[in-house]
């Protein structure tokens, strides 16, 4: 019942393989996020200087 | 009292008030958890275990009186990129009053073999058990090897089920569930300030979930159990509380099986439009919650070898939520207290307190609306203003400490008196429980003829986030009160956008 066609089976691992990609773009999406947190303390610690 | 006492006396309760704020800051410090923990998922995901798998799978669909919404949601479950001899939907129809049944019943004479109209003729006994009427039938039969259980107005994306059916090829997984994002058509504020919530409750907040093991809850939108799980928890969803969906999730974990979220298989759904529709829905979710922590009760801070939900990190990310409300309070108590002992002390923990938030804050919207673009750019307004313009402000106060009085007072030659900066202190301090009374106003005056205006200036002020938060104060009552527990079901009315 479960028996997939090679191609199916060969869609499938590139489908699984293309979204565990996606979720290896978490890392450059937190570090965007850390930049632009830092960027604002290093202008709030110019701004109070 | 001697002078030393009273030193004594000083001391004991600055620290008892520094605790208060301390505490105030365990939902910010729970949050930055979450967010620090999120990138991980890049590595540490279920992906590795991930494989083909078409099971047989049942959809079981509850529904009551959704004839608005029944008739496109099984259009779009018999067009799904899934082999269609191995999907069959079963519509549990809970005696409903509208053309659901008609409706239903075209559907399965269209689809003979795929659709099923299971009709009760007694309902209103809930969700949980119009669920179990439909799982019954289903596991009394060999064909399911998987049982899919969904919302009546909520429409997959095309490839969704297989993108969840493919964790279940690994024995260890009992669940999947998916992204549901708020899909209507026509947006209002409120449904914005939902999908920027969905965004951080679920591609964030679970995506941590899944590193560190244990999944507070499958959505009731779509959660998609294997036929030996459902069996394990005694082949029924569990009973008895308002949130039987987590009741569902806490019971198959405890079992040792693993839940998995995969943010990449999309359900959308329509939301609350009205604030006042929004505090129904979501007064049913926060008492099902009050109801499972005290189910539950021997279970939190105690690991097991069985399952993570016993863990600390668990336990914080769950019990900020669940406490945010007391929690806000004990540290507005705590500023206010200490503001009349020692002002300046007073100062230097609430700029502590806020510049963390503020920090926090700005790295997980940030983070957040990338999480998903599309959302974060409808609604990036909401994203910035979850907190409320009234938040904001303290956070601007903190980090840039003098800047309001110098662009607000002094074009005008004003100075704050000693009176006046005591006074405007105290209103910062006591912000959050007074933004929690706004969100409450707010779902008052929404029912004036001038209300839609006033409760969305209001909800943008006071900030979503309070809103949610008075809205668990109520639930703390209501459980408190054994108010009436019934059934209130969400009005849906097929504004999702296919």
């Amino acid at each position: 019942m479960n028996e997939p066609t090679r191609a199916d089976a060969v869609a499938a691992q590139r489908e699984i393989r293309r979204d565990a990609r996606l979720e290896r773009r978490l890392i450059p999406k937190a570090l965007l996020a850390l930049v632009i947190v830092a960027a604002i303390v290093v202008i709030r610690e110019l701004f109070l200087r | 009292m001697s002078v030393e006492w009273l030193v004594v006396l000083d001391r004991v309760l600055v620290v008892v008030f520094i605790v208060f704020v301390a505490l105030g800051t365990v939902p910010v410090l729970a949050t930055a958890f979450q967010f620090a923990v999120l990138p991980l998922h890049s590595v540490i995901n279920h992906y590795k275990r991930a494989a083909y798998y078409r099971p047989n799978v049942a959809v079981i669909v509850p529904a009551w009186n959704e004839g608005l919404v029944i008739g496109a949601s099984i259009d779009r479950l018999v067009q799904l990129d899934y082999p269609q001899d191995r999907l069959r939907v079963y519509v549990v129809d809970d005696a409903s009053t509208d053309d659901t049944p008609d409706v239903v019943r075209a559907k399965a004479l269209e689809h003979p073999g795929q659709v099923f109209h299971l009709r009760r003729d007694q309902g209103g006994e809930g969700k949980a058990h119009t669920l179990n009427h439909g799982i019954s039938l289903v596991l009394a039969e060999p064909w399911a090897e998987a049982i899919l259980i969904m919302d009546a107005d909520v429409i997959f994306a095309f490839d969704s089920l297989r993108k969840m059916t493919r964790h279940l090829a690994d024995p260890k997984v009992g669940a999947v569930t998916a992204y549901i994002a708020e899909g209507s058509r026509d947006r209002n504020f409120l449904t914005r300030f939902i999908a920027i919530e969905y965004v951080m409750a679920q591609l964030a907040s679970r995506r941590t979930q899944n590193v560190l093991g244990a999944i507070a809850c499958l959505a009731g939108g779509a959660q998609l159990h294997s036929r030996e799980n459902l069996e394990a928890i005694g082949g029924r969803i569990p009973t008895g509380t308002l949130a039987e969906d987590t009741m569902a999730t806490f019971e198959s974990q405890l079992r040792g099986r693993r839940m998995v979220f995969e943010p990449h298989a999309l359900v959308l759904a329509e939301e609350p439009r009205t604030i006042d529709a929004l505090w129904k829905q979501r007064l049913r979710w926060a008492r099902g919650n009050v109801q499972v922590t005290k189910h539950y009760r021997r279970l939190w801070f105690r690991p097991s070898r069985v399952h993570r939900l016993g863990s600390a990190s668990f336990g914080l990310i769950w019990f900020s939520i669940l406490l945010l409300p007391v929690l806000m309070t004990l540290a507005a108590i705590g500023l206010l207290a200490l503001l009349l002992l020692h002002s300046d002390l007073a100062e230097f923990v609430f700029r502590l307190m806020w510049i963390s938030a503020a920090i926090v804050f700005l790295f997980s919207v940030i983070f957040a609306v990338q999480l998903d673009p599309r959302t974060g750019r409808r609604s990036w307004r909401e994203a910035i203003l979850f907190q409320g313009v009234g938040s904001l402000i303290l956070m601007v106060v903190a980090v840039f400490p003098g800047l309001v009085e110098q662009l607000v007072l002094a074009p005008f030659g004003l100075e704050l008196t000693e009176l006046g900066r005591v006074g405007w202190m105290a209103s910062m301090y006591l912000w959050g429980p007074v933004s929690m009374l706004g969100a409450w106003l707010a779902r008052l005056v929404e029912r004036t003829p001038v209300g839609w205006l006033l409760a969305r200036v209001l909800l943008y002020i006071v900030g979503y986030g309070s809103l949610l938060c008075a809205i668990t104060v109520d639930s703390y009552v209501k459980e408190w009160r054994h108010a009436d527990a019934s059934w209130s079901k969400t009005e849906k009315v097929g504004r999702v956008l296919g």
